[in-house]
């Protein structure tokens, strides 16, 4: 171009080189109680390069350009790529003088943005958008027409005018596709628009850039989908985008690590193992990139080395985290498939389920050259190895379940090194509650019904000495869950028990007693958690609130079944208990006729608490009457 | 305090420099490590302190806005309420706390929920919505490692639980700032639903409801075959004469009451009284009982003489008990009360006599048994002896033992309580056999030693494994004893 070497083109060039740092680097030491100063100060200067910009544009083509706002501006969201209509082409001298206006509306309209004033940055940005619009697409304003329809996309968004987002981001995405699939050249970036002849920017890095935004495009569609609800989109989305990140070399280890985790936690919850296994994979071999863990000694000199110490352990411990939940999840909706209507274990299913896995082999096979897989050559190989260590197909038998909730277990013991109790309560209780679940869904593949008690046994003793330390006054609704647990782990102990006491011919002292603490027990624990809705002067209230109704009336029903239980050879203490627990159905079917909404809630559990109430009474002066007659 | 920029800074004191940490402590909870606390007395206190805090708040000017606060300052007032009771003379103390908590600009960071986020940093907040959208039905069941901003943090204990809280969001007038606005507005409206609540996962109850039916319908047919039974009562009267139906009534009655009775208190009862009798019985014969009925040990009966074995490995002396009930107490290979093994051992071998002489004390003889080789401290005896407190009593070769007898011990102590003698362990008893035998112990032990050793080893190792066999199925053999006698 002929006034590229101009002596005014060359200051024109100097200001926008200074107008982009001052933007990108400067304005990250503005202070604090001034944080746009650099901004404001390149937004004077774009706006002086637009001003020469419009001015060389007025001599060259004076007699072209006349209205030319307005001409196009109901073609804005026009299909891309549909040369009808287009002023200018791309490549010509006129479509670059209007790609050049085009860049300096853009970079006021971010400008804008940055500071605040969203309503003018946006009309900065419809502006930069026209302007394309009138061109054809081409190498020279590709990525400018994808950034520009980005910036509007976030704008939009932002205002909760999701539909709005998505029309710009779709195009944009659609203009990419299109561009590689006929063109595929590295493309202009916007700043080789304003740079003095010989010093554009390599292919390379123009390529990167380009790749960029468009990774861009599809992160902000992944959003648009996820606020549209279309989730399962939005995932494919976030996964196309850490793809992506991780191709092109624009992620930081540690970030890009705890991000795929995450994405493993979608999966999961779509019950996607392959996929999720896949995702912590990647994610624990890239967050080893993130480098070496400073010592301790070394964290103790200086606060960065502390803070990165911090921050290194932390991640690991919550990658760590995200496995767990892999494997008390994967033999969870095992336990699921397997289960009977009273939650044992059904052996026909799973004879039926070991069948039709055989036949899945080789789908299995297909199923897993199509599943989106992450990683460079470098990393490929770790992220296989890490993956073979723990199945991701439900467990159908004990020994898979073992070898899951090892692996598992292994996690626990890991992310319990950060996650001390001291300091990080909620964390650590978190992990312990995980680490009980592993065992109780363990328990459910156990034959035996000793080990099986055994396995509950160490759910009671992880728990339990926590629940005693903790304070309820901030921890009020742990200690609940931690109660509730308690309580239905103890009445499984007890229900085990009473299993395999059935199965002797002679009742064992020893076994009676066993029986009767864990019946205690888990009464004591339903108790606690019945008190903890107490208010601080001790009363019931009358009206339970709405996560509350469920499991308080439960563990009412559960108290009453357990005072049932208890076993004694004496008829006082027979009576004693009998009469407790006809008390605590009482109790629920009184809370019931008072709030009658409770009734939905509590179904069964109340049908079967009204029945015990009529019925109790019989049994009761049965005991009574054999009393007498003993007398 | 003020948050800017996740980081938490000391807004009251001047020289806190650098961010505080938080962190829980079990019993303190939540707390910002090294915040400053200050007491007051007055609401100038209070007002005063809120001033010179927000004079240290980190504030920008803008186009928008000469003085938009760019962080979130957190207020807490802890008010503690002191109360004598007059009537017990009693203290309580009431402690409330209310924390203020004023954010930033709704545009500049607390664009959250709908709204999208433009750095790629962010993509892990988008993932974590995505997984936690897809769980607010069923139980949640994933970790999302994205923290909570600080801000949320603190917030959590007033969203959830006892706490009362009001929001009182600004908005702008200005035409321009309609689309802000408007999401600001949003935004408060969703602020509004959020609570904090942790959900109590239950265990299906599905097997507890089966129980619970079939009681029912037992506890039913039993109220019916009542009623029925009732009626069989009173159809005395002429006018209901149906016999056989009467008879099936009462049959059916019996039945129903028999299985409501094989409950587990029958069953309890029926063994409850066994075990009373057994449990004395195992105590007596040197089993105790825990409270919860799991055996304890071995302890040495107060009233039964007895034998304890001796081993050379002190660790492994005195495990073994037998009883020398009243009557006779045969020891040997076959047909025996006591059963011992080894090449030395004849199938009868000796007999114990346990009887209560003319004092009324319990005396114990012991009778070798022709060719058996029995020792009492050392001498080898062939004739009826009677066995005292502390004798060591050898059979065959290797199987050494003492013999205790508590009445006598209790009245050798009572008389002599400085004597104390050298312990009858294994080592003496093996000491003292050689030595009766006239035989020069190092002499002896040279001579003997390629001949006996061998052999003594391979009995020693029959009679350890003896010893471990007896001593898990000991329980079973005193209850033998016992179902014998």
């Amino acid at each position: 171009m002929a006034d590229n070497q101009s002596a005014e083109w060359t200051a024109v060039c100097e200001k926008f080189r200074l107008a982009h740092e001052l933007s990108e680097i400067e304005s990250k030491k503005d202070p604090e109680n001034n944080p746009f100063r650099s901004k404001y100060k390149a937004r004077d200067l774009f706006k002086e390069i637009h001003c020469s910009l419009k001015k060389n544009q007025i001599e060259e083509e004076g007699e072209v350009d006349n209205g030319a706002d307005s001409e196009s501006s109901q073609t804005g969201d026009g299909e891309p790529g549909n040369d009808f209509g287009k002023a200018y082409a791309g490549d010509s001298p006129a479509g670059l003088r209007v790609a050049r206006l085009a860049v300096v509306q853009y970079h006021l309209g971010v400008n804008h943005i940055e500071t605040e004033e969203l309503s003018a940055g946006e009309e900065h940005l419809m502006t930069c958008m026209k302007l394309i619009d009138k061109c054809t697409t081409t190498r020279e304003n590709v990525s400018l027409f994808i950034q520009a329809r980005n910036q509007l996309g976030i704008l939009w968004a932002g205002r909760d005018e999701i539909e709005k987002a998505q029309g710009f981001l779709e195009i944009a995405e659609t203009m990419y596709l299109l561009y590689m699939k006929e063109d595929g050249q590295p493309p202009l970036d916007l700043q080789d628009f304003f740079v003095p002849q010989g010093e554009e920017l390599s292919q390379q890095e123009k390529t990167r850039r380009f790749e960029m935004a468009y990774t861009h495009t599809l992160y902000y569609l992944a959003q648009v989908y996820k606020n549209l609800q279309q989730y399962e989109r939005a995932g494919q989305y976030c996964h196309s985008t850490l793809q992506r990140q991780l191709e092109y070399k624009q992620f930081v280890p540690l970030e890009w690590a705890i991000n795929a985790a995450t994405l493993s936690q979608y999966y999961i919850t779509k019950t996607r193992y392959m996929e999720a296994r896949h995702c912590l994979a990647a994610a624990s071999v890239i967050a080893t990139l993130a480098g070496e863990i400073p010592s301790e000694a070394a964290a103790k000199e200086s606060e960065a080395e502390f803070e990165k110490r911090e921050e290194l352990l932390q991640k690991r411990a919550e990658i760590a985290r995200c496995w767990i939940k892999y494997c008390l999840n994967l033999l969870q909706d095992a336990k699921k498939l397997l289960e009977d209507n009273v939650g044992e274990l059904d052996s026909d299913r799973q004879e039926e389920l070991k069948r039709a896995r055989r036949n899945e082999e080789e789908e299995k096979e297909k199923g897993r050259k199509s599943a989106i897989l992450f990683g460079s050559s470098d990393t490929f190989d770790s992220i296989c190895s890490l993956e073979e260590k723990v199945s991701s197909m439900l467990p159908l038998d004990f020994e898979e379940a073992r070898g899951i909730f090892l692996v598992g277990q292994g996690y626990v013991a890991q992310a319990k090194e950060y996650f001390e109790m001291d300091g990080h309560v909620t964390d650590h209780i978190e992990i312990l509650q995980d680490h009980s679940a592993l065992f109780k869904v363990l328990a459910f593949f156990e034959e035996d019904l000793e080990r099986r008690c055994k396995m509950h046994k160490r759910r009671v003793d992880m728990l339990e000495p926590v629940c005693k330390d903790l304070n309820a006054q901030y921890y009020l609704l742990i200690c609940r869950q931690l109660q509730f647990e308690l309580a239905e782990t103890y009445y499984e102990m007890m229900d085990l028990k009473l299993a395999v006491a059935d199965k002797q011919d002679q009742p064992d002292v020893h076994t009676i007693k066993k029986f009767n603490l864990l019946c205690s027990s888990s009464t004591k624990y339903y108790q606690m958690f019945l008190d903890s809705v107490r208010s601080p002067e001790g009363k019931f209230p009358e009206k339970l609130e709405d996560d509350l109704l469920r499991p308080a009336l439960v563990a009412k029903f559960r108290v009453a079944r357990l005072q049932s239980k208890l076993i004694s050879s004496n008829p006082a203490s027979q009576l004693e208990n009998l009469s407790l627990s006809l008390e605590s159905y009482k109790f629920v079917v009184q809370y019931c006729e008072e709030n009658p909404e409770a009734k939905d809630v509590v179904e069964t559990e109340l049908e079967l608490s009204v029945e015990m109430v009529s019925l109790l009474p019989l049994k009761i002066n049965r005991i009574k009457s054999t009393m007498a007659s003993s007398n | 305090m003020e948050i800017y920029c996740e980081r938490v800074r000391d807004l009251l004191n001047p020289k806190s420099k650098g961010a505080l940490r938080v962190r829980e402590h079990p019993i303190m909870g939540p707390y910002v490590e090294d915040l400053s606390k200050l007491a007051v007395t007055s609401y100038q206190d209070i007002r005063d302190l809120m001033d010179s805090g927000n004079k240290a708040r980190t504030v920008a000017a803008t186009n928008m806005n000469e003085t938009s606060s760019r962080s979130h300052a957190v207020f807490t007032i802890v008010f503690t309420q002191r109360r004598r009771d007059q009537l017990t003379g009693l203290d309580t103390e009431k402690v409330c706390v209310c924390v203020s908590v004023q954010c930033v600009d709704t545009l500049s960071v607390l664009q959250e929920g709908a709204n999208i986020n433009k750095s790629l940093t962010t993509l892990g907040k988008v993932i974590s919505a995505l997984a936690e959208n897809q769980t607010s039905k069923r139980k949640k069941s994933e970790f999302i490692p994205y923290r909570d901003s600080v801000l949320t943090w603190i917030l959590k204990e007033n969203l959830g639980g006892n706490s009362r809280t009001a929001m009182i969001a600004a908005l702008s007038p200005a035409d321009i700032n309609y689309e802000e606005t408007l999401s600001t507005l949003r935004y408060a409206d969703r602020a509004k639903q959020i609570r904090c609540n942790a959900v109590i996962n239950e265990d299906p109850n599905a097997r507890l409801i089966r129980e619970l039916k079939e009681e029912v319908n037992r506890l039913r047919d039993l109220l019916l075959s009542q009623g029925l039974s009732r009626l069989t009562l009173t159809s005395q009267h002429p006018v209901f004469k149906h016999k056989p139906l009467m008879c099936v009534c009462v049959c059916e009655t019996e039945k129903i009451i028999a299985e409501l009775n094989e409950t587990w208190e029958e069953k309890l009862r029926k063994t409850e009284s066994i075990r009373m009798e057994r449990e004395s019985i195992l105590a007596e014969m040197g089993v105790s009982i825990k409270e919860d009925g799991g055996t304890v040990g071995v302890f040495s009966p107060k009233g039964t003489p007895h034998l304890v074995n001796l081993n050379e490995d002190p660790l492994m002396s005195e495990c073994l008990l037998y009883y020398i009930k009243e009557g006779v107490t045969r020891v040997g290979q076959k047909d025996v009360d006591i059963k011992l093994s080894g090449q030395f051992i004849k199938e009868q071998h000796c007999v114990f006599y346990s009887y209560i002489n003319h004092n009324g004390e319990v005396c114990v003889t012991l009778e070798p048994l022709e060719g058996a080789e029995t020792y009492v401290n050392g001498k080898q005896i062939s004739e009826c002896v009677l066995l005292k407190q502390g004798n060591r009593v050898v059979m065959g070769k290797n199987h050494v033992f003492r013999f205790n007898h508590p009445e006598q011990a209790r009245v050798e102590r009572e008389r002599s309580l400085d004597q104390q003698g050298e312990p009858a362990d294994w080592n003496y008893a093996q000491r003292e056999l050689l030595e009766e035998q006239g035989i020069d112990i190092k002499l002896e032990m040279q001579r003997r030693l390629q001949d006996v050793e061998s052999q003594y080893r391979r009995e020693k190792e029959e009679a350890d494994l003896l010893l471990e066999q007896q001593r898990l199925v000991r329980v079973h053999i005193t209850l033998q004893i016992e179902i014998e006698n």
